[in-house]
């Protein structure tokens, strides 16, 4: 597997300084599907069930390297130094691309330096407490935060991730001042949930399934209730304004030709339509959406408008 | 009677095949540097998905487990942790086939790995939905004060010239600081260079730091690599066996230490394997002899990082979050074969757990007499390959190791440059292993420390976190006991003499 990888990128490499031309069959063989986490992560588990669903709709394999390094700065700022040959794709994330180039400067990339051609999944953000937690709903906690500015402890994934826009956005629309403590990766701030060691957090609804048995969403911040958690309001219904989560995309190196890049763009799109896909992505808590290349501009720029406000307000703060 | 049910499962021959092949392919991706066991597991993790949930369960278990006892031969033959569990398996196994015992120190890695991996299995199969609780008691401060114990071995590694020491500690501390900081989200110390925003990624500064050196050395020294008389000796079964009997309780130690702190979610088994090493080296009559080939040293590493293959996959199991990163592969393996963890996965799918957990018995016995012969054949080629042709071979596993990990020439670059940066101030008298422990334990403190005082601003006493809860203290009062005991012990000892 090592060596095929080596001798995917190295052939990669070759073709993509000889010529980028989009093939007649593509892809004639394998795709490199970068992603910018480690294994085993709400990201890369994704990209492995994929990986069959791919191979059914193409013939071909899908590779994946794990690139990690800074919440997903390390693999996005490489992004274009990689050959646009339609066989080397990356994942990437929003509002992650959007939040990075504003919090952490430098991440070493800019969001308009990626260019993502499908939006393929959507994993929405949850708020939740520790099982045993005295807050029984949204409107406690809130109750809680306004009684004592700073004192409630709200964990998260990172500075400048999504977990922590949904804390400053939730802040901004309940009118609280809630102190958040970043954590390296969603386990870490899961287990610290779990064990009480912090009053709430932010996290990924497939995380408050999973881990139903020691903590209590409160709220999902979805435009609309979820299946999986049907009895569970979202916080629009509950009168804040804040929808967040994770989208996932497939970005290619700015090289890419057009007509390779609607190309890429509709074999990943054949990819996620598989029943089996679907079917696996939706028990982990997965949406599974196709907003294929002529459809991303606008859906990024809405999204772009929607966490760049935020992510100055972070920056702000720090 | 059910029990027996599961057994009979676990055994069957497609089981039993799945294990041996695990456990073969584990043994030699951990061998390879810069193979991690993660990187084993994942790598393999399709090849499971038509397989049966309990299949695909033991095949990954074997793997891991593998991967552990694997790392051990080049920790031992050149110096190069093969995975992170395997650092402190340098500190004595290297100096031990430098003086010609090679053989005996695959031979103790692998009984040491065994006695390890079945205590941690029988921790997961007889207690684990209590011990997982265990995970939960720790925040943010008890990891900080565990990296700080880890930090103590700073001493106990540079004896003889502390100041040394505790410089490269602080190298090694300051290469941790590179990049984003997780807590305050601030890049630090990367020059304007994207490949430094991510950090200085542990796996290739390991082999750059410990083996570049050994590499250099190897070509600017005109005697053979390692020591050995005539032709090469077997096994050393019998003389491993009783230095075996004779360290039980260095065993015991090892095989607890590992399996409690696999279970804790931000260690892992690096940790583990260097906790349990510096908790032998105190409570060892001669602690002088640790770093210089003592074969206790090397067995409580192999006993503490085997451990946390089952230790590690008690809150994977009971509550959903993995001990260990390889742990994280395994429970998404569960998650894509729709098994849902959690208490009840002990009684509602009892079936699959324990079979599973006999499947990891299976494995890790297996480990004995797959690891042995391997370990003769890893042994005899490193010692009879001319060095001419050794020095290439290994200088192109730790290229390809560094690169491998995550695909990025940056990390190769990072690896020369730390080897070479290792090798000179080594010169000095500056030792490489304290920067291992600086880079692998800083951020645990750092992120630990930054978390506890957020926590405590917010609750109104950062003191208290600090000093007010007892699993800290418990870890305070271990820290003040390793840093004071050796000298005083030293000159309670000089007191009687004359």
């Amino acid at each position: 597997m090592r060596t095929r990888t080596l001798c995917a990128a190295l052939a990669a490499a070759a073709i993509g300084a000889l010529a980028a031309a989009p093939a007649a069959a593509y892809p004639d063989k394998p795709v490199i599907f970068v992603v910018p986490y480690g294994p085993g992560g709400p990201s890369d588990l994704g990209a492995r069930v994929m990986q069959p669903a791919f191979k059914k709709a193409t013939g071909r394999d899908l590779v994946i390297q794990n690139k990690p390094g800074a919440g997903g700065a390390t693999a996005w700022a490489q992004l274009n130094a990689l050959p646009g040959d339609g066989h080397t794709t990356m994942l990437t994330a929003m509002p992650h691309i959007i939040l990075q180039p504003v919090v952490n400067q430098p991440a070493g990339y800019e969001t308009e330096d990626i260019t993502i051609v499908l939006v393929y999944g959507y994993l929405p953000e949850v708020l939740a407490v520790p099982k045993a937690s005295k807050f029984q709903n949204v409107k406690d906690l809130v109750a809680a935060a306004k009684a004592s500015p700073g004192r409630i402890t709200i964990a998260g994934t990172g500075v400048g991730g999504a977990n922590h826009a949904a804390q400053a956005m939730f802040d901004r629309a309940a009118g609280t001042r809630t102190a958040y403590v970043p954590f390296k990766d969603t386990a870490s701030g899961n287990a610290a949930l779990m064990g009480a060691q912090v009053d709430s957090a932010w996290t990924w609804l497939s995380q408050g399934i999973t881990l139903k048995d020691n903590i209590r969403m409160l709220a999902v911040a979805s435009e609309e209730r979820v299946a999986l958690a049907p009895e569970l309001p979202t916080l629009k219904e509950l009168g804040f304004n804040v929808t967040s989560g994770a989208w996932w995309a497939v970005a290619v190196p700015r090289s890419t030709p057009e007509a390779l890049r609607r190309q890429v763009s509709q074999t990943f799109a054949k990819a996620v339509a598989d029943q089996e896909y679907r079917a696996k992505m939706s028990e982990f808590g997965y949406v599974t959406m196709a907003l294929t290349y002529p459809e991303v501009g606008g859906f990024v720029k809405k999204k772009i408008d929607e966490f760049r406000p935020v992510a100055q307000e972070i920056r702000a703060k720090k | 009677m059910e029990l027996l049910g599961y057994a009979a499962a676990a055994a069957t021959p497609y089981n039993l095949l799945l294990a041996l092949v695990g456990v073969v392919a584990g043994v030699v991706l951990g061998a390879l540097p810069g193979i991690s066991s993660t990187f084993a597991v994942a790598v393999l993790l399709p090849t499971t998905f038509t397989m049966e949930p309990v299949s695909a369960l033991i095949f990954l278990g074997a793997v891991y487990t593998g991967s552990t006892y694997g790392g051990a031969y080049s920790a031992i033959l050149v110096n190069t942790p093969g995975t992170p569990q395997n650092i402190a398996t340098t500190f004595d196994g290297y100096p031990m086939a430098r003086r010609g015992d090679g053989s005996l120190a695959i031979t103790l890695a692998c009984l040491a790995s065994v006695v390890g991996g079945l205590v941690g299995a029988i921790a997961l199969f007889a207690v684990a939905p209590p011990l997982a609780r265990v995970a939960l008691a720790f925040g943010p401060v008890e990891y900080f004060w565990l990296a700080v114990l880890g930090l103590t071995m700073i001493a106990s590694l540079s004896e003889g010239n502390l100041v040394k020491g505790a410089i490269a500690g602080c190298l090694g501390l300051a290469l941790s600081l590179v990049g984003v900081s997780v807590v305050s989200g601030d890049t630090r110390f990367v020059f304007d260079t994207p490949a430094l925003v991510g950090g200085i990624n542990l796996v290739p500064a390991v082999i750059g730091l410990l083996c570049l050196p050994v590499l250099i050395d190897m070509v600017a020294a005109p005697q053979a690599h390692l020591r050995h008389e005539g032709k090469v000796q077997g096994y050393r079964l019998a003389e491993a066996a009783a230095l075996c009997r004779g360290a039980w309780g260095t065993l015991t130690r090892g095989s607890l230490i590992g399996t409690g702190i696999g279970i804790l979610p931000a260690a892992g088994g690096s940790i583990a394997s260097l906790v349990a090493y510096s908790e032998t080296r105190r409570a060892s009559r001669h602690p002088q002899t640790f770093g210089t080939g003592e074969p206790r040293g090397l067995m409580a590493s192999e006993s503490a990082n085997n451990a946390t293959v089952g230790g590690g996959l008690i809150p994977t199991f009971v509550l959903g979050i993995p001990g260990t990163p390889a742990d994280a592969v395994i429970l998404g393996a569960l998650l894509i074969h729709g098994v849902r963890t959690g208490p009840a996965l002990f009684t509602e799918r009892a079936a699959l757990i324990y079979t599973f957990i006999f499947g990891l018995f299976i494995a890790t016995l297996l480990m004995l007499p797959v690891g042995l012969l391997m370990g003769r054949y890893a042994y005899g080629a490193i010692v009879s390959i001319p060095k001419t042709f050794l020095v290439p071979l290994v200088a192109f596993f730790t290229i390809i190791g560094s690169y491998a990990i995550h695909n990025d020439v940056n990390d190769v670059v990072a690896m020369l440059a730390l080897g070479v940066f290792a090798w000179l101030v080594g010169r000095l008298g500056i030792p490489a292993a304290p920067m291992v422990l600086g880079l692998l334990l800083g951020p645990i403190a750092e992120q630990g420390y930054g978390q506890a005082v957020i926590i405590g601003t917010a609750t109104g006493s950062v003191w208290a976190q600090f000093f007010g809860r007892p699993i800290a203290l418990a870890i305070i009062a271990l820290i003040v006991i390793t840093l004071l005991a050796p000298p005083l012990v030293r000159r309670y000892l000089q007191r009687g003499t004359p």
